[in-house]
């Protein structure tokens, strides 16, 4: 009891605390080492590989056509641009002409998945924060979603719809007026979704100048997507690397001003609109056609070299290096997706928050574990 | 920059290590020379006409047999670098060859720091050495792994069932 | 009242209120099966279709099942998604945190028996059995959300076949 009221310098001590494999916030199987000194994080190390299921070896034993389905379990959030990677890694390597219905499908598809995935995020963040409603808010429109993707190839999360060489089946003649009276009520939905958060005192001084992502520092890291575009840059490879027919459609990219996660979170809501945009013009230009895929032989065995290629899905940047020798099997397949560069920048910009922070500051970055670990 | 500015500035700079992959790519594909490796990575990274400041991803890949259409025919192991430029939106894949026995090459995780994930991963799959990384931890095996590379060609361990040939 | 017709008791009525005579098995297994708690521990793809499960349009509330955060406080797992060997280490500490009665859910194809990844994969799993005891398994990848449901409805009739006799400490497979 002296000692305590003598003694009026107290010290704190540092200790580590473990944000385990399985917990409520951490988006999957992701295991954070925190060195704390009282409640600030001074250290954190992120251990992965809890989801890894050698996807790469696999690809080494199946055929190009037989893979396909596995791209779609690397990002099952958004499996679309997933398989689309792929499509448009191999159609570069073999010279390969995607006919243009095909193309506005694949761009009709991937901006949807890309408002489903950005609604996942929206739901599971708020639902971190503490906010339940947007969670039960986003999936009932996100259903609405997957009734369409059900209405054209039959699955609601991993669709293998984007085939090499084009997609797999047409669209049925009620998906035009579904898609155009969802992208109508959603417009207005987004709009609740902003007069919940977005001016809302408590989420912005959970998510206000929290996080701080530097532009050198998500560069120099590898991050891509909204996370880089957050920091005020405006990166897009649909602008940058124009691929499929991009080129033709008319929209803008966000970006945010400071970094933080308040920023990241406006960049996806906007994102989100211009996502409606751009499904509505892909309907509207689709062309009168049958051809849906391109004639490709059985078993396809394209010539022997190496290809580098990537495409924006909704996390960030995407991509394959592939080598060939000109078998039927890929002699060699290297995954680079988005959140591998994005969950690398965790570390330097946590330090000095809180935990309650840190987990904003995760949720905001929007990681998928199996494309970490792949 | 085309493809051939870039392969030209690059073959005044590094003359005699740098050998072009000839292929109908629309980037450059180069190898470069082990022991020019890490002069190169800062050359390509500072120098303002070139300007890739993004590593996009950094691969190892496994050679044991003659395989055609990979630009060369030893047998070795190689690190495939994909970089890219933000600033004036070009691309390059960059290879440097390694030994089939005790592949080992110099880290470039402080010339970019995304490069530190992928240098761990090659590491714990393939079993090459980048010397000087700041932290050669395992990353995505079990901790108490012992059962070899897994990625290399003809790997097999225990509960590795291949698919059956029909 | 209808709920009064098919209980298999004796219902007597003593002035003062109404006794319903049942047996013990009968009103724990039944209040066991209407509140199970599940466990949040969705591992890969099927977690999304459990969280979507669980959101507006399946909705899990109304079968009583809500989910927590804790090992503690739930009574069922569902190990949704792939497990590897790095996992399955912790997969079983967490099943052993569980308190009893506790029920385990094997949801789609990776947990019931490796699914996709089971040949050329070094590190997957082939089955959650073969670390924890498994009451029901649901085949799919991902199962539809009415699948899971019905998944969760044969646990509750799994459930209320139990005897309490099951549950001492002799059972050697818990």
């Amino acid at each position: 009891m002296d000692r305590v009221l003598n003694n009026t310098e107290l010290r704190d001590e540092e200790f580590l605390i473990n944000m385990g494999p399985q917990h409520p916030s951490t988006h999957g199987v992701l295991r954070l080492v925190l060195k704390m000194e009282g409640e600030f994080i001074r250290d954190l190390v992120p251990h992965v590989g809890y989801l890894h299921r050698s996807i790469e070896k696999i690809a080494e034993n199946r055929t190009y056509n037989q893979f396909m389905p596995y791209t779609d379990r690397i990002d099952y959030c958004a499996s679309m641009p997933s398989n689309q990677a792929w499509a448009v890694a191999i159609e570069k390597l073999a010279g390969i002409e995607v006919p243009e219905k095909a193309e506005y499908l694949r761009v009709i598809m991937t901006e949807l998945n890309r408002i489903a995935s950005h609604l996942i995020y929206l739901g599971v963040m708020s639902l971190d924060l503490g906010a339940v409603t947007p969670f039960l808010y986003t999936f009932r429109e996100r259903e609405w979603i997957l009734d369409l993707f059900e209405m054209t190839c039959g699955q609601r999360l991993t669709y293998h719809y984007i085939r090499i060489g084009g997609v797999s089946r047409d669209i049925p003649p009620e998906f035009g007026k579904s898609l155009k009276a969802f992208v109508a009520d959603f417009r207005k939905k987004l709009d609740d979704y902003e007069a919940i958060l977005t001016e809302n005192p408590i989420f912005l001084g959970r998510t206000k100048n929290v996080g701080v992502l530097p532009l050198d520092v998500a560069k120099d890291c590898g991050a891509s997507g909204p996370t880089i575009r957050g920091s005020n840059f405006a990166w897009d490879i649909r602008k940058a690397e124009p691929y499929s027919v991009y080129p033709k459609l008319n929209f803008t990219i966000p970006t945010g001003k400071v970094g933080d996660v308040w920023d990241r979170y406006i960049v996806r809501i906007q994102e989100m609109r211009q996502s409606c945009n751009l499904a509505e013009q892909a309907l509207d230009g689709l062309p009168e056609s049958d051809v849906i895929r391109a004639k490709l032989p059985a078993v396809l065995k394209p010539p022997a070299g190496e290809v580098f290629s990537r495409i924006e899905a909704p996390r960030g940047e995407m991509g394959y290096y592939v080598v060939s020798t000109g078998d039927k099997k890929p002699y060699r397949v290297k995954i680079r997706t988005a959140s591998y560069g994005n969950l690398q920048v965790l570390a330097p910009i946590s330090i000095g928050w809180k935990i309650g922070d840190l987990v904003a500051i995760f949720g905001s970055l929007d990681v998928i574990l199996p494309e970490v670990d792949r | 920059m085309t493809k051939e500015d870039i392969i030209r500035k690059l073959q005044d700079k590094f003359g005699s290590d740098l050998e072009v992959v000839q292929n109908n790519q629309p980037e450059p594909f180069v190898y470069i020379s082990k022991d020019k490796y890490r002069e190169f990575c800062r050359h390509v990274k500072t120098d303002p006409e070139l300007d890739f400041d993004f590593l996009f991803q950094l691969a190892g890949v496994h050679y044991p047999m003659p395989s055609a259409g990979s630009g060369s025919s030893d047998e070795r192991f190689e690190v495939v670098l994909s970089l890219s430029s933000h600033a004036k939106i070009h691309r390059m894949v960059a290879k440097v060859k390694l030994d089939i026995i005790d592949p080992e090459i110099e880290t470039i995780s402080d010339i970019w720091a995304a490069a530190n994930w992928y240098e761990r991963e090659s590491m714990e799959l393939f079993g090459i050495k980048f010397l000087h990384h700041p932290d050669p931890r395992p990353l995505l095996l079990v901790e108490d792994w012992e059962f070899g590379y897994p990625m290399r060609k003809g790997w097999t361990g225990p509960d590795f069932i291949p698919m059956p040939e029909k | 009242m209808g709920v009064i017709e098919k209980v298999p008791a004796y219902i007597e009525k003593i002035p003062g209120g109404g006794i319903v005579t049942t047996s013990m098995d009968w009103v724990l297994n039944q209040s066991r099966a209407s509140s199970i708690w599940y466990m949040l521990f969705g591992l890969a793809c099927c977690a999304i279709e459990m969280m979507a499960t669980g959101a507006s349009r399946y909705d899990f509330d109304r079968f009583g099942m809500i989910f927590r955060a804790s090992p503690r406080q739930a009574d069922l797992m569902f190990v949704a998604g792939t497990v590897t060997h790095k996992m399955a280490k912790r997969v079983k500490i967490l099943h052993e945190q569980m308190a009893e009665p506790r029920y385990v859910i094997a949801m789609g194809g990776c947990a019931c028996n490796g699914g996709p990844f089971y040949y050329d994969c070094y590190s997957v799993l082939k089955g959650i059995d073969k670390v924890i005891p498994v009451d029901v398994y649901i085949p799919g990848c991902p199962p539809r959300p009415e699948s899971l449901m019905e998944g969760c409805l044969r646990l509750q009739e799994k459930i209320k076949r139990e005897k309490l006799s099951d549950w001492s400490s002799d059972r050697k497979n818990a």
